[in-house]
C-alpha cells in the first residue's frame, strides 16, 4: 500500500488537485511557485510556472490566447484539450511530455510552463522562457584585437546556437545531460561525429558519469574528474569562452562540455602548446603570428624563471653576471637590510596581494590599487631601502610577462614562488633539477591517450607547423591536423 | 617484460644524451693518453666495435620478436632471472656512478664548500622520481634536454672559436691503430648504453627498424663526441690530460658578446644529463628487479633501489678506493664485451637447439 502510495506521489495522477497539492507540498509552498487556471468547457486547465523564468507574452499568444478564442464542443473530452495544446504550440521553442513531478520541476525551474490537464495522468512543458540574462557580449577573459566580439553568456541554449552557427555540418552533435544530484544544472557534450575518438567519447561519458556533486555550478567543479589521475601543476583541460575557439577543437576532433549558467565551455583532451595559441594568432600574417608564438613562449619562462634566476645568479654564480651588472645590482643590493630571497618573496608576495585586491575591489575603487601599488612597491619600498630598484625591475618584468599567457596563470604564480626558493637556497644546480623534475612531470601527463607535452615530445612535425611557429595557411590547409593522430603517436598503449 | 612506450628515435636520443654524460668529465678518457687524432679515429671505430657487439642481440630480438631478456626468460627460465639479476645490478651501479661523477663534478668545480651528501641526496631523489614516472616521461623529456645539450656544445663551439688551435690536435703517436684500438675498446667498454638498447628493443612484432635505430644512435653519438673531443682537444690541447672536467673549462673559457664565463650554463646541462642518464638507469633496474618478484612486491623496489643508489653514491664520495673499484667493475670488457654477444648467441643456440621440438617462441617473464 505505501509502495503504490509512493509511486503515486512520483507520478502525475489524473485528479490536478491531488498533482497540484502535492506539488505545493513538494515544494513547501514556496513564494515563487506560480499556478495558473483556465476553464475549458469546465475542465480544469493549470498553467505551472515559476514566477519570473517564464515570459507572459509568448505564454499567451501561443496558449492562453488559443485556448480561449478557441469554442470547444460541449463534449470535449481532457485528451481533446491536450492535443490542441500539442499542434497550437508547434512553434514553441521546445516542447515536451512529462509524467513524474521530478520532470514537472525540472522543466518549469528551467523556465518551462508545464500545461497539466484534470483527468490527464501526464502534462505538456512548453519552451517559453522569458528570464533575464546578460547579452552576448565581448569575451572577458580572451580579448583578442581581430576576430569575433562574441562570447559564450550563462544560457546554454543561446551558446549552443553559437556553435551551430559556426558548423553547419550534420556531424556536429550535442548529447545533452545533467549533473549535480541537486542542482540538476544542464550540460551538454559537443563534437563531431566524424573526428571524435568513440573512445575518447566513451571516457569522457564515463568519467563525467563518475561525478557525484550535490551541485555544479560552474565547469570548474567538472574539470578535476575530466583530468588524468597524475598530479600536475598544469591543467590538463583546456577553457574558453569563445565560440570560434571552442569551433576550432570541436573541429580537430575534441570534446566540448558547456555548462548551463557559466559562460565558460571546457576542451578535452587539451595541450601545452595550446595555452599559447590565441584566435589573433590566424588573422594576423604568419610572421607576426609566429613572432608573437615565441614572444609568449619566452614571456612564460621569463616570468617564471626570472626572479629565480636573478637571485640565484646573484648569489651564488656572480660571475655569470657581466661587470657593469653586476656592479649596478651590488650597489643597489648592499643597502638593503633582507638577504636577496627574502626580498624576492616579499616583493612577490605583495604583488599577488596587489593583484588579487584589484580583481576583487568594486569598480569605483579599483584605479587606487593602481595607485597604491605604483607608490608602494615602485617608490616607497626603494626610496625606503627595503628592496633595491633591480629588484623592482625584475618584478614589473615578470609581472607584466605573466599576463601575456593568462591561461597559465595557476602554475606560473606558484612556480615563480618555487623557483625564487630554490634559487636562493641551492643555486642553478637547484633549479634546473627542479625544472628537469618539472619537465618529467609535464611529460607525464597523458590525459585521454593524448601526451600533454605534445606535438613537441613525442614529435610531431607536421604538427609544429602550429605550435612555435604559425606556418600560413596555404601550408595550414594540407590537412588537418587532429586529435586521432596525436593519440597514434603515442605507442604500446 | 620491458616494454617500452617510446618510438625508436625516442630511444636514439635518449641513449646518445646518456652517452654524452662521460663526455662532461674526464672518465671518458682514462687512457692517459691525452685527447688528439688517436682518440678522433677511436670514436668511429668504437661505433663499430658497439655495433658488432649488439649484433647478435639485433639478430636474436628478430627472431624472437622480443627483446634480449624476454627471450632469456622464454628459452633459460630461471637463467634468464640470472640475466635480468645481473643486469639489473650492472644499471643500478652505472647510476650510482652517475650520482657520483656529478656529486665530484659539483664539490670540485661548482659548489667547493657544499655537502656532496647534498649533492647525492637531490639527484638521487629527482632521479627516483623521474624512475618513478616512468619511461615514457623519460624519454620525452629526454627529447628536450637532448635539445638543450646540443644547443649547449653549440654555445660552447662558438663561444671557443677564437681559441680552436688544430695545432693542439695530438697526431697519431708510435702506437699507430694499436693504440686507436685500445681507445675504441675502452669507449666501448664505457658504453652501457649499447646493453640498454638492446634491453629496450621495442616489442614491434618482427623488429621493424631495429637495425637502423642501432645505426642511427651509434652515428648520432659518435659524431657529438667526435665534435667535443675536437673542442677539448683543439682547445686545451695537452692541458686536457690534465684537466678533471675538460669540457666544463672549455665552458669557462667561451665567450660570447658580453656573456663570459658559461661554465653555469654548461653545469645545467650536466646536472640535466646527469639526472636523464640516472633516471633511465634507476628505471631500467626497478623494471629488472621487479621481474624478478611478486606482483605484490613490486612498490617496494623503486625505495629500495633509491636507497640503494644514495648509499652507493655516498660510499664512493666517502671512499675512493671503492669508487675505484666500482671504475674497474663498469669499465672493464666484461659487461658490454661478454654479457651481451655471447649470451645473445647462446641464447640463439638455445633457440635452435629447440626448434626441432617446437618452435621457441617469445613470451612474458616466467
Amino acid at each position: 500500500m505505501e509502495e503504490k502510495k509512493t509511486e503515486e506521489k512520483i507520478h502525475l495522477s489524473t485528479d490536478l488537485n491531488e498533482n497540484l497539492i502535492e506539488m505545493r507540498a513538494r515544494l513547501d509552498n514556496t513564494a515563487d511557485f506560480m499556478v495558473r487556471d483556465l476553464y475549458i468547457n469546465d475542465i480544469r486547465v493549470s498553467l505551472v510556472m515559476i514566477e519570473g523564468m517564464v515570459s507572459l507574452a509568448v505564454l499567451a499568444n501561443l496558449v492562453v490566447r488559443p485556448l480561449l478564442n478557441e469554442e470547444f464542443p460541449k463534449n470535449t473530452a481532457p485528451e481533446d484539450i491536450y492535443d490542441f495544446i500539442e499542434k497550437q504550440t508547434i512553434m514553441a521553442a521546445d516542447m515536451k511530455d512529462v509524467f513524474l513531478f521530478d520532470e514537472v520541476f525540472k522543466m518549469a525551474m528551467s523556465g518551462f510552463v508545464v500545461i497539466i490537464i484534470d483527468g490527464i495522468a501526464r502534462g505538456i512543458a512548453l519552451g517559453a522562457q522569458g528570464f533575464n540574462f546578460r547579452s552576448i557580449s565581448e569575451p572577458s577573459s580572451e580579448v583578442n584585437e581581430r576576430g569575433s566580439r562574441e562570447g559564450f553568456t550563462e544560457p546554454i541554449k543561446i551558446n549552443l546556437t553559437m556553435v551551430r552557427r559556426r558548423i553547419k555540418s550534420d556531424k556536429l552533435k550535442f548529447e545533452s545531460l545533467q549533473l549535480g544530484e541537486q542542482s540538476k544544472t544542464d550540460a551538454c557534450l559537443i563534437y563531431k561525429t566524424d573526428a571524435v575518438s568513440q573512445e575518447l567519447l566513451r571516457e569522457v561519458r564515463r568519467r563525467l558519469n563518475e561525478i557525484k556533486l550535490d551541485v555544479v555550478l560552474d565547469t570548474g567543479y567538472l574539470q578535476p574528474f575530466l583530468e588524468g589521475k597524475a598530479l600536475s601543476l598544469f591543467s590538463e583541460v583546456g577553457v574558453t569562452e569563445r565560440p570560434d575557439t571552442l569551433v576550432a577543437k570541436i573541429l580537430e576532433g575534441r570534446v566540448a562540455i558547456m555548462l548551463d549558467g557559466t559562460p565558460y565551455a571546457l576542451i578535452v583532451p587539451y595541450l601545452f602548446s595550446e595555452n599559447f595559441q590565441s584566435f589573433d594568432d590566424y588573422a594576423h600574417r604568419p610572421y607576426f603570428a609566429t613572432f608573437i608564438r615565441l614572444l609568449k613562449y619566452f614571456s612564460f619562462l621569463f616570468t617564471i624563471y626570472l626572479p629565480g634566476l636573478y637571485v640565484a645568479l646573484a648569489t651564488f654564480h656572480p660571475e655569470a653576471l657581466p661587470h657593469a651588472l653586476l656592479f649596478n645590482i651590488a650597489s643597489a643590493e648592499e643597502t638593503t637590510p633582507f638577504p636577496l630571497m627574502l626580498s624576492a618573496l616579499i616583493i612577490h608576495f605583495i604583488y599577488e596581494i596587489m593583484r588579487e585586491a584589484g580583481l576583487r575591489l568594486p569598480r569605483p575603487v579599483g584605479h587606487a590599487v593602481g595607485i597604491v601599488g605604483a607608490l608602494v612597491i615602485g617608490d616607497a619600498a626603494v626610496t625606503a631601502g627595503i628592496i633595491g630598484s633591480p629588484m623592482v625591475m625584475v618584478v614589473a618584468l615578470t609581472a607584466i610577462s605573466s599576463f601575456v599567457v593568462p591561461s597559465l596563470y595557476e602554475p606560473v604564480s606558484v612556480l615563480r614562488f618555487l623557483f625564487i626558493i630554490i634559487g636562493g637556497l641551492t643555486g642553478l644546480y637547484g633549479m634546473t633539477i627542479a625544472s628537469a623534475a618539472l619537465l618529467c612531470n609535464a611529460c607525464r601527463l597523458n590525459n585521454l591517450g593524448v601526451p600533454f607535452t605534445s606535438p613537441i615530445t613525442p614529435f610531431s612535425p607536421k604538427a609544429m607547423r602550429d605550435v612555435f611557429v604559425r606556418s600560413s595557411w596555404k601550408v595550414l590547409q594540407k590537412g588537418t591536423h587532429t586529435v586521432q593522430k596525436l593519440r597514434g603517436s603515442r605507442l604500446g598503449k | 617484460m620491458l616494454k617500452p612506450k617510446i618510438s625508436m628515435p625516442q630511444i636514439v636520443m635518449l641513449l646518445t644524451l646518456s652517452r654524452m654524460f662521460y663526455t662532461l668529465n674526464g672518465i671518458l678518457l682514462g687512457t692517459g693518453d691525452g685527447y688528439g687524432m688517436a682518440y678522433l679515429w677511436a670514436i668511429p671505430l668504437s661505433a663499430l666495435l658497439q655495433f658488432i657487439v649488439v649484433l647478435p642481440a639485433l639478430f636474436l630480438s628478430r627472431r624472437q620478436g622480443t627483446s634480449f631478456i624476454t627471450a632469456g626468460y622464454s628459452l633459460w627460465g630461471k637463467g634468464g632471472k640470472v640475466m635480468a639479476l645481473i643486469c639489473g645490478v650492472y644499471f643500478l651501479l652505472s647510476a650510482v656512478l652517475t650520482v657520483f661523477s656529478t656529486e665530484q663534478f659539483m664539490v670540485n668545480a661548482a659548489y667547493p664548500e657544499a655537502s656532496p651528501i647534498f649533492f647525492v641526496l637531490t639527484l638521487t631523489l629527482a632521479a627516483a622520481y623521474a624512475a618513478h614516472l616512468g619511461l615514457e616521461s623519460i624519454a620525452r623529456s629526454g627529447f628536450i634536454i637532448f635539445i638543450i645539450f646540443v644547443c649547449g656544445v653549440l654555445f660552447a663551439f662558438l663561444g671557443n672559436l677564437e681559441q680552436i688551435n688544430l695545432i693542439f690536435i695530438r697526431p697519431l703517436g708510435t702506437g699507430g691503430f694499436g693504440e686507436v684500438l685500445r681507445i675504441a675498446v675502452n669507449l666501448t667498454a664505457r658504453s652501457p648504453e649499447i646493453l640498454l638498447f638492446a634491453i629496450l628493443l621495442p616489442n614491434l612484432g618482427k623488429n621493424r627498424g631495429v637495425k637502423r635505430g642501432a645505426i642511427y644512435y651509434l652515428l648520432l653519438s659518435s659524431l657529438i663526441l667526435e665534435v667535443i673531443v675536437f673542442l677539448i682537444s683543439a682547445v686545451l690541447g695537452q692541458l686536457a690530460q690534465e684537466e678533471a672536467f675538460p669540457f666544463y673549462t672549455v665552458g669557462t673559457l667561451a665567450k660570447i658578446s658580453i656573456f663570459q664565463r658559461l661554465d653555469a650554463v654548461h653545469m645545467s646541462v650536466w646536472v640535466l644529463t646527469a639526472f636523464i642518464r640516472t633516471g633511465l638507469y634507476l628505471w631500467a633496474a626497478v623494471e629488472l628487479f621487479q621481474s624478478l618478484i611478486p606482483v605484490k612486491k613490486h612498490r617496494f623496489v623503486l625505495p629500495f633501489l633509491g636507497i640503494l643508489a644514495l648509499v652507493g653514491g655516498m660510499l664512493c664520495g666517502m671512499d675512493k678506493g671503492a669508487a675505484n673499484g666500482l671504475y674497474s667493475v663498469m669499465f672493464s670488457a666484461i659487461p658490454i664485451f661478454i654479457l651481451l654477444p655471447f649470451i645473445s648467441i647462446a641464447l640463439l643456440i638455445t633457440e635452435k637447439a629447440k626448434e626441432p621440438q617446437g618452435k621457441g617462441g617469445a613470451g612474458d617473464e616466467g
